[in-house]
């Protein structure tokens, strides 16, 4: 308790005070009007700490959506090529069913190994599908076709170049933090090797059993060639399930990104958001303190005994 | 036997006159320094004079003592020596506190942290230039965005470090400021000497130099803001002051010692000093250190995956040290499969690793330190207030005080100048009416 109170100390008490209760009220008002309670790190160092980390996860579900996002086309174009090399062994299948029949002519016969030719020509194409102008089906070399409808030599008759073109390696796109996931499949285990050499394979010697002109090359169309189109087409539908597996786990990554963008959207805006109601409330609470003081100091610095005597 | 004077009187009601006048000048003088700075309220302290010893004649011989009226015995000065003592000790404080809050706020408010331009957001745009490059690897583009985007990174981490350096230089040149030969500090020791030597002087010849020891306490005050400080009265008026942890006191009599090397000196300087210093102890140094270590974990830990893809190890030196052709997205061939991106997977997962911790630690304990800064500051302020409060009311001029002063010593001035014409009068009875018998 003091004993004396000069009209110095009254005020610069009160100019104390006064100065005090604007700087708070500026405050209040920054943070009401740039929206955010964190405007320097010493407002709240440890938030400040969480909304840094929160900040940067959410750049990277950001990212990793769009991550998914181009993942998503790489499988829809590999999809829909393998779909299109289906129909054609369907084709073939049926093709191959009709050049077996005893009641051709060799003319029919080689008519119809002209249209797989073509149907070969046809899976190449398939295979050479891009994205975004990449080949998906080249492994690593995306910027070479896996497959080439130029032939080896020009002959007559031409000898055609059914070599893969691309190789092993494989291709992933990060889906999540530290996750990642291959979105290329090896089209040359189906296309260059496997029953039958592969698909191509087995449809080159389709063709040319037809052309045999031989019983026993046409007994092959019946038994051994549709046997290996089969265990060809068992095999397309083992990637294709792969390929239906992979766009499922990216929809359902896609989907956890999304959840973590609008969590982490919240935890951020209630880590560093002003909260609207309260700083108003706040504001207004200081309004009327500051207006106290400035009618209080008005009456009690006023006067003094001077006033008084005459 | 003796007998008292019949003029006694006149005397006494003018040493009444002279001593109500004095007292009515001290008055005029505080309120003339209600407002000055460090003025001490002053009063006149009244005592009856010396007292006459008086013989009555008579049968019965009494004596007894007849007062002889009031004299000013000294003009002293209000001041609490406590409250002093305090209010230095807390202006100390209040000092160390203010300087760092100011600069640990200036290296803060470099940071800009949290916001769309920090340092932060670029580090994940960094990452995720990382994950379009192994999205793309094929495209030059990607590779040039990547390289862009790296460039941004590394000078926004060269540039925090050089404004860190700014502010450990500001701290340096105010120090060099204060305590150079026209600073802060030499002149307030010059002024307290020059005090001591006219204090001293004026003591020897008896009197009390009132305003002169408030200036020179002023001086102390303003003093004790700068580092630590003893006060030691030396007799007849001088004191001694030692400084911070100066081996030979600053002021001694009329000797001032500067400059001396501080080490700790506490208040402004040894804030100034902590902030400075270019050792690890330093504040702004540590803050530097461990943007070294970011720089230095970032380039190591992308460098691992991509050989020389940062050059430089510390955060003023890094740099991009590839371009868009030679950015490499896996670590297959040369030439590598254009759709091989191995390297970019690899070094798009450090995203949220440990160069992401070390920047967010560091705006952390930044941040922390300003906080801690700030309201240290505003502690050492509110004691710092209520020591005023208590030096003010102590020797703070009230003007209630001194308009009621003025009229008690008006009135006694007034009363005084009564007595005297009643004596007076009493005397004009005496000289001019007495034995007129006849005439």
């Amino acid at each position: 308790m003091l004993g004396r109170v000069t009209q110095n100390m009254t005020t610069s008490a009160l100019l104390a005070n006064l100065n005090d209760l604007t700087a708070r009220m500026g405050k209040t008002q920054t943070s009401i009007s740039s929206g955010k309670q964190i405007t320097k790190p010493s407002d709240d160092p440890l938030g400040t700490q969480r909304d840094l980390g929160l900040r940067g996860a959410l750049e990277g579900a950001q990212q990793q959506q769009r991550n998914v996002d181009q993942a998503n086309g790489w499988l829809q174009s590999t999809d829909s090529a393998l779909g299109d090399i289906g129909d054609v062994i369907n084709r073939v299948r049926e093709l191959t069913v009709q050049g077996a029949s005893d009641s051709l002519g060799d003319q029919q016969r080689s008519a119809i190994a002209l249209e797989i030719d073509q149907l070969i020509d046809s899976v190449k194409d398939s295979a050479n599908a891009t994205f975004q102008g990449t080949y998906v089906f080249s492994g690593t070399k995306t910027t070479t076709a896996p497959y080439t409808n130029l032939p080896l030599s020009p002959g007559p008759p031409p000898v055609p170049n059914d070599a893969y073109q691309g190789d092993n390696g494989t291709i992933a796109r990060t889906i999540g933090p530290g996750i990642s996931v291959q979105v290329n499949t090896d089209v040359s285990a189906l296309l260059s090797s496997g029953p039958g050499g592969g698909l191509i394979a087995t449809m080159r010697k389709i063709a040319s059993d037809l052309r045999s002109g031989s019983a026993t090359g046409y007994d092959a169309l019946r038994n051994g060639d549709l046997k290996n189109l089969t265990d060809n087409q068992d095999a397309l539908n083992q990637s294709r399930a792969t390929v239906g597996a992979t766009m499922s786990r990216l929809d359902s990554a896609k989907s956890r990104l999304q959840d973590i963008e609008n969590t982490t959207t919240k935890l951020l805006s209630e880590t560093e958001d002003t909260d609207l109601a309260k700083a108003i409330l706040d504001l207004t609470n200081q309004q009327n303190v500051y207006q106290a003081a400035l009618r209080s100091g008005a009456s009690i610095i006023q006067p003094s005994l001077l006033d008084f005597l005459r | 036997m003796s007998t008292i004077s019949s003029f006694f009187g006149l005397n006494t009601a003018l040493r009444g006159l002279l001593a109500q006048q004095q007292a009515l000048d001290v008055t005029a003088h505080n309120i003339a320094n209600g407002a000055t700075e460090g003025y001490s309220r002053q009063s006149a302290v009244l005592s009856a004079s010396e007292a006459m010893r008086v013989i009555s004649p008579g049968p019965n011989t009494s004596s007894g003592y007849l007062g002889s009226g009031v004299e000013v015995q000294q003009f002293t000065r209000m001041r609490d020596q406590f409250a002093d003592l305090q209010f230095r000790a807390q202006n100390q404080s209040l000092g160390q506190f203010e300087t760092t809050s100011t600069l640990v706020g200036e290296a803060e408010l470099n940071l800009s942290e949290p916001s769309d331009t920090g340092l932060n957001q670029l580090l994940g745009k960094f990452w995720s230039a990382w994950d379009d490059l192994s999205n793309n690897p094929e495209s030059p583009a990607t590779r040039q965005a990547l390289v862009n985007q790296s460039q941004l990174l590394t000078d926004r981490i060269n540039n925090l470090q050089s404004q860190l350096t700014g502010v450990r230089a500001e701290a340096q040149s105010q120090y060099a400021l204060l305590t150079g030969s026209n600073g802060d500090v030499a002149a307030l020791a010059n002024q307290i000497a020059q005090l001591n030597a006219s204090i001293k002087a004026a003591v020897s010849s008896g009197g009390q130099p009132n305003d002169m020891l408030d200036r020179r306490d002023a001086a102390v005050d303003k003093l004790s803001k700068l580092a630590q400080i003893k006060v030691t009265d030396l007799g007849q008026g001088t004191i001694q002051v030692d400084f911070g942890d100066a081996a030979t006191p600053l002021v001694n009599d009329t000797t001032v010692t500067w400059p001396q090397p501080l080490v700790s000196p506490g208040g402004q300087l040894g804030a100034l000093l902590k902030l400075g210093d270019t050792t690890n102890a330093g504040t702004i140094t540590a803050y530097m250190n461990d943007l070294d270590g970011f720089a230095s974990q970032l380039a190591s830990s992308v460098n691992a995956l991509h050989p020389g893809f940062f050059s430089g190890t510390t955060a003023s030196t890094i740099t991009v040290g590839v371009t868009a052709a030679s950015v490499k997205a896996s670590a297959l061939g040369p030439p590598a499969p254009s759709g091989a991106n191995d390297i970019a997977l690899a070094v798009s997962k450090l995203r949220g690793g440990a160069a992401d911790n070390a920047y967010a630690n560091l705006v952390a304990r930044i941040g922390g330190d300003a906080r801690t800064a700030d309201q240290q500051q505003a502690t050492a302020q509110a004691l710092v207030t209520q020591a005023t409060d208590r030096k003010q009311s102590v020797s703070g001029v009230s003007m209630d005080e001194e308009m009621s002063n003025m009229l008690k010593f008006q009135r006694g001035y007034q009363a005084s100048a009564r007595a005297m014409s009643t004596m007076d009068e009493m005397l004009d009875t005496l000289i001019n009416r007495t034995g007129k018998v006849g005439l």
